[in-house]
């Protein structure tokens, strides 16, 4: 959670205010090599917070991609399995991806239903504040649904790739950022010199 | 809630929606966020009575504007206080903090050092809480908040307790219903140096008033800040929360408006510190109309 401001525009590219190892990655990158410019320069003034969800490309992007991909998905299979021509398929892109902010809220509602249903039988579940949990159902959900598109029919499978892809593609992030421990460290802590506690 | 009455919490002022927000912040993954908020914007949007008070403010700050653009612009102005209302409850249940710029810098800091006391003029835009945690976060000196209460009882009682729990110490809220009262407890706490903020763009219920121009429009503005300023001799500083983006808000403090008394004609007076802030106010809302946060036409029909 909040840690420290720093009072430099600079602070939002900080490795720790992101949650994904490829995004971490990108800020580490660019705070390495963009040229420094003084907050003294410009008539603004900056509070920065250290926080994990704090930067809105990440967070945009996943839930763009998301969006996207659950529409694709959904087109996709019922062109190949439910006899659905491939115009009207087409057609029914846009609109799963105008339904899909929708469709995704499902996961909510089930994970709030188990933990309510839990609570009753007497485990010990908190109240509210089920977001890991329901993070994590998304997360069997959806690589569940990138396996069956990879044994699906073609183009099915390039969907699935995708998927794989990402994932794989953050997991090297992740290997490299752990080789880039110390670096990262270093220009985290240079830029957080004279910040201080919120 | 009576068996009769829990429709009520449904209403547009109802406490349900406050509670469904409440329960979307704690359970909805940060990466989830853009789509739900996304979801919930359109069905606001469809809802007549939010849109169509959104509809006839933008009209008059856009009166050339075609119907669609009237229609996208709302779109605009819900998605923006869709985050705002999220980013609020966010901080009071998580203590979430959203990234901060400071604009009008010398202002703020002329604010921050000025001996006595202070009167903050805002509207109703950006976050009006997390502005105000921020104030008390960074200066040493206490803060009165005055705002309108909620109409619906149930609704101020959940968002009292939830101010409760999320305000600093040093920043105490008060009602603008009770006036006589309270504009006492005003003079007092600015005179010991405190700094009192007002929300000075809406007249709810029987509020004192001064007739002022907003958008070539004739409108009535609270007259309690003027009055304020003039009785205690500190200056209004107009101050403006302004969301940026996800978790990004900026603070745009503007040059201060004094009101002073000058002759025998005191209506006079408070009618040129008004005319000051409905300026300010105008060129604020002009360049950040997309989050000022009025869902009731804001001038009076001819």
């Amino acid at each position: 959670m909040m840690k420290a401001h720093v009072e430099l525009a600079e602070g939002r590219w900080l490795p720790s205010r992101y949650r994904y190892a490829m995004f971490r990655l990108t800020a580490f990158l660019i705070l390495r090599w963009r040229a420094p410019h003084q907050a003294s320069s410009t008539n603004l003034r900056y509070v920065v917070i250290i926080d994990r969800d704090q930067n809105p490309i990440e967070s945009f992007a996943f839930s763009l991609f998301l969006v996207t991909w659950g529409a694709a998905y959904a087109s996709v299979a019922a062109m190949l399995y439910w006899g659905v021509r491939p115009a009207v398929a087409a057609g029914l892109f846009p609109i799963l991806f105008i339904l899909m902010p929708l469709i995704v809220q499902v996961v909510l509602y089930v994970v709030a239903g188990l933990m309510a249903v839990s609570r009753r039988a007497g485990l010990p579940v908190a109240d509210t504040n089920h977001a890991v949990q329901t993070a994590v159902l998304f997360l069997v959900i959806s690589v569940v649904a990138a396996m069956a598109a990879g044994s699906g029919r073609f183009p099915l499978p390039i969907l699935g790739w995708i998927w794989f892809a990402l994932l794989g593609l953050n997991a090297v992030a992740a290997v490299l950022m752990r080789l880039l421990g110390k670096p990262v460290q270093a220009a985290e802590a240079h830029l957080l010199e004279g910040s201080s506690e919120f | 809630m009576t068996g009769k009455t829990w429709w009520r919490g449904f209403l547009v002022r109802g406490v349900m929606w406050r509670k469904v927000l409440r329960w979307a912040v704690l359970n909805v993954p940060i990466c989830f966020e853009p789509a739900v908020i996304a979801f919930w914007t359109s069905l606001f949007f469809l809802w007549r009575p939010i849109r169509r008070g959104a509809m006839v403010n933008l009209r008059a700050i856009f009166p050339r504007s075609t119907v669609l653009s009237i229609l996208f612009r709302t779109y605009r102005l819900l998605w923006n206080f869709a985050w705002t209302i999220t980013d609020n409850v966010r901080f009071s249940e998580l203590g979430t903090v959203p990234d901060w710029e400071f604009a009008g810098f010398e202002h703020y800091q002329r604010l921050q050092s000025h001996p006595g006391g202070a009167i903050i003029l805002t509207a109703h835009m950006g976050s009006y809480d997390l502005g105000a945690q921020l104030l008390a976060m960074r200066g040493d000196r206490k803060l009165t908040i005055v705002r309108a209460p909620e109409p619906d009882p149930e609704t101020q009682e959940f968002e009292s307790r939830a101010y409760q729990r999320s305000t600093a110490a040093s920043v105490r809220t008060d009602y603008n219903t009770r006036t006589a009262a309270l504009a006492l407890d005003l003079v007092i706490a600015l005179q010991a140096g405190e700094i009192v903020a007002i929300q000075g763009d809406r007249v709810t219920g029987a509020i004192a008033s001064l007739s002022s121009q907003l958008f070539g429009h004739s409108t009535l503005l609270p007259s309690g800040p003027f009055a304020l300023a003039m009785a205690t001799g500190v200056p209004i500083y107009p101050l403006f929360v302004i969301r940026l983006g996800r978790r990004h808000y900026r603070l745009l403090t503007c040059e201060a408006i004094s009101v002073e008394r000058t002759g025998r004609d005191r209506d006079s007076d408070l009618r040129r510190g008004a005319m000051a802030w409905s300026v300010t106010l105008e060129s604020v809302i002009r360049d950040h109309w997309y989050q000022w946060y009025t869902f009731e036409p804001f001038y009076q029909a001819s």
